[in-house]
């Protein structure tokens, strides 16, 4: 059986998935072994076997067929298996580069393929964990002067802290490519002061070829929403709690999932995307938020009323914030 | 390299010495202007080879056509050069290969000196290799019709700490620029003096930080080990959380396991930190069992307050164990000091504490470590972690040690990797931005249905 470098069988990538959904870490390995025996490059691999499954761990849980305990485990199956393929790779040549993940975004994944991706292509690039602290980003270019760092958000939620260590990064004179689901269309990335953007392992690739050797400082964010959103960054605590005691279920009826759990446990996140909005001047954050948790809620059995009362409750929570406000209604 | 005069050098370094008031204004300002965005750029860029490579880049881009600059960092030479049609890169070469002999003359004298190039032959050559210490920078050169050099020293605080080396195309010199080469010289002694000084002591703290980290954790079949640790200071990047799973040389399924807690926060710490943990792998290789591993510890560290005052203040808890292979279960027997009672997550979900009952380490000569024994069966877990893990401060209360169980049991029966995920995330929502202490977590997951 012998496949072209850029092709994967079929049964490798059901074979794979039926591993992972199942947390067997050994038949995973034992996959990735056979695929890349039988000719599959690592890219390739990455990209249709792994990627695939991740996709398709969201999708169990984002419909409540999974548990959030289920995702994380299939999730560190594939882990291990990105880990070892890394592994076998020579250390790439070339200037070094830091692949980093967002500050409290624990999970690895993007940027761990985006890693293995690069050291497939040859070029010397670092993994630095999973949530990397500015702290610990400045640590790592002043000991070891990478020619970028390539920051990786999954979470719109995870923008306002994005930007600190994007303002870290660049303070260095670095330039940063920033990437991930968090900046899907628009040019959030550009009002954050990226030096570039890369939706895919792939372009990261190109955009790297492109970049300036050095960059200035990120320029400040001036815009109308600025002071709401290092307000609404402040207070997050608060008003997080707030909204959820004055948050109004009336009548919706409760099926048997408690989803009100479902709605407390979002909060934080949907608190944190008004902060996003504002921050990036872009309220289709909020927007996408709406309707994430509108699917997780009626994945859930909910009542998609819910949100809207959640919406109502934030607007009232936020009624001196005129730019937040125009954003929740949008 | 073009003969054609580029726009921006020619401004900046025309000899405007006679020219009208108002075009020497306009110079001074041009000139004002470039020497503050040097300054920035030379003191932002705090790794020495990248910054080296800015500011030749700069020089390049805005002021001369070749660029060298060589300056000592620890045990090394640093040389970055370039020209402006080429991207400049860094190199570094040992102190003991010798530099061209005028760099060297103005390194140790810190004088300057012109270095008139012949047109051509082997003079010209002999010219070039007296000053540029890249053989390839030097065979193109020769081809250029660069005329002069200059070669400038670089000082800060009293002494050359390095040299620069520009030219400039064919008809260009540098009369008139005297006093703006000076002042931009001073200004790249200083910013360069300020980063290598960092780079330095960077080194040497690197150093030490590498041997206070926590080793690699060993593999052994049919056993998942996973581990998070989060600095209180992060900043320093180390703390007084320790953990260590040491194998037995001869008996790889004979493991002895430790994860402990010092007071304190930081480099002193992690000091401490060390010291135990090389004090438990001493006693490992007397004792094997957890509680004599424990006692010998703790006399080691009794002994060392006595007689080290620097020591004398710091309290230690652990939690040490040692598993070993049982048929298709792993034993395992704990002792206990002072520290949060370990975990076992069963594979259907249950979460049993371990007692430990010993007092902290360091306390007491001749105390005790009463020990507990256990089985993990396939798909069993075992969580050590520290009180920087339940005592995480939220909004209103801290993580606990309910929480704790709650998210264990959640992921019962999952790749250890993953267990240690969850609690990262679940610490890490509760906490916030909110400040912490030192948090260190060991999972031990044994795989069900491998071999084990």
């Amino acid at each position: 059986m012998s496949a072209l470098a850029g092709e994967v069988h079929d049964v490798h990538r059901e074979a794979y998935w039926a591993a992972v959904s199942a947390g067997d870490t050994p038949a995973a390995h034992a996959v990735a072994a056979e695929a890349l025996e039988t000719g599959t490059d690592v890219e390739t691999f990455l990209e249709q076997v792994v990627v695939d499954a991740q996709r398709r761990v969201g999708e169990r849980w984002a419909s409540n067929d999974w548990s959030v305990a289920q995702e994380h485990a299939a999730t560190a199956v594939s882990e291990a298996v990105v880990r070892r393929l890394a592994d076998t790779l020579p250390v790439g040549s070339g200037p070094l580069l830091l692949v980093a993940c967002a500050e409290r975004e624990w999970h690895a994944m993007p940027a761990l393929v985006l890693t293995t991706t690069l050291r497939a292509r040859g070029l010397d690039a670092v993994h630095t964990g999973a949530s990397t602290s500015r702290d610990e980003l400045v640590s790592l270019i002043l000991d070891r002067g990478p020619r970028a760092v390539l920051l990786s958000a999954s979470l719109s939620s995870s923008l306002p802290r994005l930007r600190r260590q994007v303002e870290a990064v660049r303070g260095t004179g670095t330039p940063v490519v920033v990437g991930g689901r968090a900046f899907s269309g628009g040019s959030r990335w550009r009002t954050l002061g990226a030096t570039a953007y890369a939706d895919s392992p792939a372009h990261a690739l190109e955009v790297l070829g492109d970049l300036p050797r050095h960059v200035g400082p990120a320029p400040a964010l001036n815009h109308p929403g600025m002071a709401e959103a290092r307000m609404v960054q402040a207070g997050a605590d608060r008003i997080v709690g707030d909204v959820l005691a004055a948050l109004d279920l009336g009548q919706l009826a409760l099926p048997p999932d408690d989803w009100r759990v479902v709605l407390a446990t979002h909060t934080p996140h949907v608190v944190d995307s008004v902060a996003s909005a504002l921050l990036c001047d872009d309220a289709s954050v909020l927007s996408e938020a709406r309707d994430w948790l509108g699917q997780v809620v009626t994945g859930r059995g909910g009542d998609p009323a819910a949100v809207d009362r959640l919406w109502d409750a934030l607007a009232r929570e936020l009624r001196d914030f005129p730019v937040a406000l125009r954003m929740l209604d949008a | 390299m073009t003969a054609t005069t580029r726009e921006r050098p020619a401004r900046l370094l025309a000899d405007s010495r006679s020219a009208e008031p108002r075009a020497r204004l306009a110079q001074a300002v041009s000139r004002a202007e470039f020497l503050l965005r040097l300054s920035r750029s030379v003191s932002a860029v705090q790794n020495p080879e990248r910054g080296l490579e800015a500011l030749v880049e700069l020089l390049l881009d805005d002021v001369v056509d070749v660029a060298q600059v060589v300056v000592r960092s620890g045990p090394h030479h640093l040389v970055c050069s370039g020209t402006h049609v080429d991207r400049p890169a860094t190199v570094r070469r040992p102190l003991v290969d010798p530099l061209p002999r005028d760099v060297a003359d103005t390194l140790e004298t810190g004088l300057a000196t012109e270095v008139v190039l012949p047109r051509t032959g082997p003079a010209r050559r002999e010219a070039l290799r007296s000053v540029v210490v890249d053989d390839d920078l030097a065979a193109r050169l020769e081809l250029s019709e660069v005329e002069l050099l200059a070669v400038l020293p670089l000082t800060a605080r009293g002494r050359t700490l390095g040299c620069l080396v520009v030219g400039r195309d064919r008809g260009n010199h540098f009369a008139g620029s005297q006093a703006f080469l000076t002042d931009l010289t001073e200004r790249i002694g200083v910013g360069l003096d300020a980063t290598l000084l960092v780079a330095e002591s960077r080194y040497v703290a690197d150093v030490l930080r590498r041997s206070l980290a926590p080793g690699r954790v060993p593999e052994v079949e049919g056993l998942q080990i996973a581990t998070h640790v989060r600095v209180a200071h992060e900043s320093q990047a180390v703390g007084g959380d320790f953990y260590d799973v040491l194998r037995d040389p001869t008996r790889p399924d004979d493991l002895v396991l430790l994860c402990g807690d010092v007071t304190g926060k930081g480099v002193e710490a992690a000091v401490h930190a060390k010291r135990i943990r090389n004090a438990v792998r001493t006693a490992s290789l007397v004792h094997r069992e957890p509680g004599a591993v424990l006692a010998l510890t703790n006399r080691v560290l009794v002994l060392e307050a006595d007689q080290d005052d620097e020591f004398s203040e710091r309290l230690a808890t652990a939690v040490c164990g040692r598993l070993t292979r049982d048929g298709d279960d792993l034993a395992v027997t704990l002792a206990g000091a002072g520290h949060p009672d370990a975990l076992v997550v069963r594979a259907d979900g249950g979460v049993e504490a371990l007692e430990g009952q010993g007092v902290a380490l360091g306390l007491m000569d001749g105390a005790e470590f009463p020990e507990t024994s256990t089985s993990l069966r396939p798909g069993d877990t075992l969580v050590l972690y520290t009180d920087g893990v339940t005592e995480a401060r939220g909004v209103s209360d801290l993580f606990g040690q309910e929480r704790l169980e709650t998210t264990l049991a959640a992921v019962a029966g999952m790749p250890a990797a993953a267990v240690a995920e969850a609690v990262a995330l679940a610490v890490s929502d509760h906490l916030g931005e909110r400040a912490h202490d030192d948090i260190a977590l060991v999972v031990l997951h044994h795989e069900a249905g491998a071999r084990a």
